[in-house]
């Protein structure tokens, strides 16, 4: 060993690279593709908003956030997630009953139904609603007699946003109540508890975390919803303008730093969704495999 | 010579896996890396393979030093327990997979690999079977392909970790016995791991019998069966009961019964202070027979099988299991509850550290 | 089997649970879609004709679906290169960088959308790059593969790295035994593993580009025939209300995507073929 040591100066005696991985040149390379990568689409976007949010000063982004306008999209996107997630996580909670507590025909079907919305472009999520209750659509000239207005007003945004949000929470139960089984329900019920009794002491502290999983899903979705929104919403300001849609509106003024002020705002929501997201997943790690086994069967 | 491991070691963090592991195996031998999980007989495998990489030590394939010799130089052939087929290809992609993928100088015309891929299809007996993927077979049937398709490359070693450890009890059974045939055709050298001590006795013509990192023994099947060197390599290779004893004038005094066996073949090592017995080496008897002492009572009887198996605890409460033949339970007329007198045939005990 | 299941079933609320998942469903998703398509069939053929037919739904439908198709594959090659780095390497800040892939899901596409623009504008801190190599990013369909490509890249991360992480190291361990290269032990053995997830999340991203509004329309520019994808043309044909025109290319639309993922999903089923034997 030793005089082969001295043959080969100029080699690593043992073997550097371990059997199953590239030799170092190549893992550099690729590790450093990746960070450029990830650099250059993901980390760069996020930096540049802050950057133009606080550019012209933390005081003129503190105007900015706190004018009227802004003030009133803040809190008819706080209406809007109000309304449209608790409605969606019932859903979803009734869904997934459905779906896994029960053997039925035509499940699959029913679960890709529940799916419809990921695969529907938010813009055509959006004019359906418009081809129903806008001035041409089919109960438009009877909303219009009784003085009801959907599109173009609050509720037509709080309805899309719904459609688009639907099947957030669903999804991340359906799974997780799969794999969970319904042996201790039965037990309950056997045991003489009620159906009631039985979801909420049974049932419901085994999917809390999946339900809060989706729960965050579908609220960072139903704030940053745009397409749809924008087409049901009309861009009155102060009426019918969401925190996504006054971004655009001030962005389009050529209002760049006020628009970016409110997008970091959204920024935020959004790497706070990240964080709790993070957190969650370590408590729901014990159906990650059945989960994703289910993200591959359904999409998304 | 075959395969020369000379002071190997390997660590996994604080584990110790293998410790200065020192091994010579004759070209064409068929040897078995026998022990219990964790006694690093795979480890080192791994590293003949080279798949796994030796802290300190070196080994010499045919007298050549494979320490800077990538995997695909080896020309080992390795057989996992799992297959670890290549689910995405046919039984013939499979088994060609080691002669497509070689330098276009060196690799094999056509028809050349559909020869040898039918030829070696014979060699395991599923020429049937050549378009069938690996989902689509049992599992003796896709170790079989494995190890075609680890013989397709014509390597100089041939290494098997667990080959049959996933297999049910027929099946392993069936399949090492054809193990053996193979090996007696083809005579490549040969190495495989196990935990199955009757497989292994079975097959190999050596066993190398390994414990936390380290060699214990090493011989042919006869050799380390009648004359295990220590305890640990005796209570592998089958069931044990262990007595106390004392020895007076070179005869063991198992302490509380008082037996001596003077008539039994004995291999007793003078200050030994415990004696070890085989479950069938005991003269089981209903009257007390000249010296016998160990006086016993039924707890069970397991009749099923070739062998009576009994259990029964002495009257100092020890427990010890004692294996009949079918005639002899017959003629006892045994029954739970029964008093009978046991003399070891015989006794193993071994110098103490 | 399952109608004699449904009746041992000793869990109450099948009545319930179910009868409110299908109104819900219904009045919220089924009904309204279908509206799409009974007013598209109200039209006559050749009004919808000369919808479909003008050049300038024609080109805005090949945008759309070209783009995707590129930003897609490239998220395939990229997205393989992020989720291989994050499986199988370790470094210094890969918890951070794993945590990160999710962004493009959680930020608001509006957000996204102009902050894309703000960078890759020629002024901006990598368009200026671009622009002196004479490549202009913004307000082209470069921009548009741009933004497309952010949407896409958390759908085949997030697809391949379980398959990645979970998947039989003895098959590779096999592949050099046998002689094969690292390279072709890449070719031969890992690829051809994870192609059906590959596939399903080159699939998601591209169901989601040809779909995605608010993070183009920001950084494409929107000249009709040049850089208007089909979600804008639909919304300038509301703006117009010209609902005709907006209901027959978003049902078209809708169709073909449909079409398109129902494709994939053949072929990912064709793809598996190997694996489905197993349940038999």
């Amino acid at each position: 060993m030793k005089d082969y040591r001295s043959k080969n100066e100029d080699v690593p005696v043992r073997l550097k690279t371990h059997p199953l991985t590239e030799p170092w040149p190549i893992r550099l390379l690729l590790t450093a593709v990746a960070f450029i990568f990830l650099g250059l689409f993901l980390i760069m976007p996020l930096v540049i908003v802050f950057y133009n949010a606080l550019a012209e000063g933390f005081i003129a982004f503190k105007n900015v956030i706190t004018n009227s306008e802004a003030l009133s999209s803040i809190r008819l996107t706080l209406i809007v997630i109000g309304l449209a997630v608790p409605m969606n996580i019932v859903f979803g909670i009734l869904a997934a009953w459905a779906v896994t507590k029960f053997s039925f025909r035509g499940k699959q079907i029913l679960i890709s139904f529940i799916d419809l919305p990921l695969t529907v472009s938010p813009v055509i999520s959006g004019t359906v609603f418009i081809l129903i209750f806008g001035l041409h659509g089919v109960l438009g000239e009877w909303l219009n007699s009784i003085h009801v207005k959907i599109v173009f007003a609050v509720p037509g945004i709080v309805l899309a946003t719904i459609f688009v949000t639907l099947p957030y929470v669903a999804r991340e139960l359906i799974p997780l109540m799969q794999a969970q089984g319904s042996s201790d329900e039965e037990a309950a019920v056997t045991l003489g508890a009620s159906g009631w009794k039985t979801f909420f002491k049974i049932t419901l502290p085994n999917i809390k975390w999946g339900l809060f999983y989706g729960v965050i899903l579908c609220t960072a979705r139903a704030i940053g919803e745009f397409g749809a929104v924008s087409v049901v919403s009309g861009h009155i300001r102060g009426k019918t303008v969401t925190m996504p849609l006054e971004v655009e509106i001030l962005y389009n003024e050529y209002n760049f730093s006020a628009a970016f002020s409110i997008a970091s705002l959204l920024a935020l929501l959004s790497l706070a969704a990240m964080g709790l997201k993070k957190l969650t997943q370590n408590k729901t790690e014990k159906v990650a495999l059945e989960h994703e086994k289910f993200l591959n069967i359904t999409g998304v | 010579m075959g395969i020369e491991i000379s002071g190997v070691s390997k660590s996994f963090g604080k584990f110790v896996a293998l410790n200065n592991v020192h091994l010579n195996i004759q070209a064409g031998e068929l040897i078995a890396l026998l022990g219990p999980s964790g006694s690093g007989k795979t480890t080192l495998l791994r590293i003949i393979a080279g798949l796994e990489s030796a802290d300190a030590g070196e080994i010499r394939l045919f007298n050549e030093d494979t320490m800077n010799k990538k995997v695909k130089d080896r020309m080992v052939g390795f057989v996992f327990q799992h297959y670890a087929l290549f689910r995405h290809m046919t039984v013939f992609d499979n088994i060609a997979f080691g002669l497509r993928v070689r330098p276009r100088r060196t690799r094999p015309a056509k028809t050349e690999i559909r020869d040898k891929v039918f030829s070696l299809l014979r060699l395991v007996q599923l020429e049937h079977f050549s378009d069938h993927y690996p989902a689509q077979l049992s599992g003796g049937q896709r170790q079989r392909i494995a190890l075609a398709r680890a013989l397709a490359v014509e390597p100089k070693v041939l290494l098997l970790d667990e080959p049959f450890g996933a297999l049910d009890a027929k099946v392993r059974k069936e399949l090492r016995r054809w193990l053996r045939r193979l090996h007696d055709e083809i005579h490549v050298t040969t190495v495989f791991v196990t935990h199955d001590q009757e497989e292994a006795l079975e097959v190999a013509d050596r066993l190398v019998i390994m414990n936390n990192g380290g060699i214990e023994q090493i011989g042919t099947p006869e050799d380390v069966y009648h004359n295990p060197v220590n305890p640990f390599v005796f209570n592998f290779l089958g069931d044990v009961n262990l007595f106390r004893c004392r020895m007076e004038n070179g005869v063991p005094q198992i302490i509380g019964h008082g037996s001596e066996a003077t008539d039994s073949t004995m291999s007793v090592v003078p200050e030994a202070s415990q004696v070890y017995v085989r479950p069938h080496l005991f003269d089981v008897s209903l009257l007390p027979n000249g010296s016998t002492r160990i006086k016993g009572t039924i707890m069970h009887i397991n009749p099923a099988g070739p062998t009576v198996k009994l259990e029964l605890v002495s009257e100092w409460n020890e427990r010890i299991d004692v294996n009949i033949t079918q005639e002899k339970y017959q003629s006892l007329k045994l029954n739970t509850n029964m008093t009978v007198f046991l003399k070891p045939i015989q006794m193993h005990s071994f110098r103490e550290p | 089997m399952t109608k004699k299941k449904k009746k041992q079933s000793v869990i109450p609320g099948f009545s319930m649970s179910m009868g409110l998942t299908l109104s819900y469903l219904t009045l919220i998703v089924l009904a309204p879609l279908s509206m799409l398509f009974i007013r598209a069939a109200g039209l006559n053929v050749s009004e919808i004709k000369h919808i479909l037919l003008s050049e300038r739904t024609l080109s805005a439908f090949a945008l759309s679906f070209g783009a995707s198709l590129i930003a897609a594959l490239i998220n395939c090659i990229f997205g393989f290169i992020v989720a291989w780095v994050l499986v199988r390497y370790t470094f210094p800040g890969k918890v951070f960088f794993d945590a990160f892939v999710d962004l493009p899901f959680a930020l608001p596409t509006a957000v996204a959308g102009i902050s894309l623009t703000s960078l890759y504008m020629t002024s901006g801190w990598i368009g200026r790059y671009f622009h002196i190599l004479g490549i202009k990013v913004a307000y082209t369909r470069i921009g548009i593969i741009v933004a497309l490509t952010f949407i896409g890249l958390p759908f085949v991360v997030r697809t391949l790295q379980p398959v990645l992480s979970d998947m039989d190291k003895q098959a590779e361990e096999a592949a050099v035994s046998l002689g094969a290269s690292r390279w072709k032990t890449f070719i031969h053995v890992i690829l051809p593993e994870i192609s059906p997830a590959l596939l399903t999340g080159f699939a998601l991203a591209l169901a989601r580009a040809i779909g995605e509004y608010g993070s183009v329309v920001f950084i494409s520019g929107n000249m009709p025939n040049r850089t208007e994808i089909v979600p804008l043309l639909i919304m300038t044909r509301l703006e117009e209300y010209d609902y005709s025109g907006a209901t027959v290319i978003a049902a078209f639309m809708l169709i073909v995507s449909f079409l398109l993922l129902l494709m994939i999903n053949l072929l990912q089923g064709w793809g598996q073929r190997f694996q489905e034997a197993e349940k038999l």
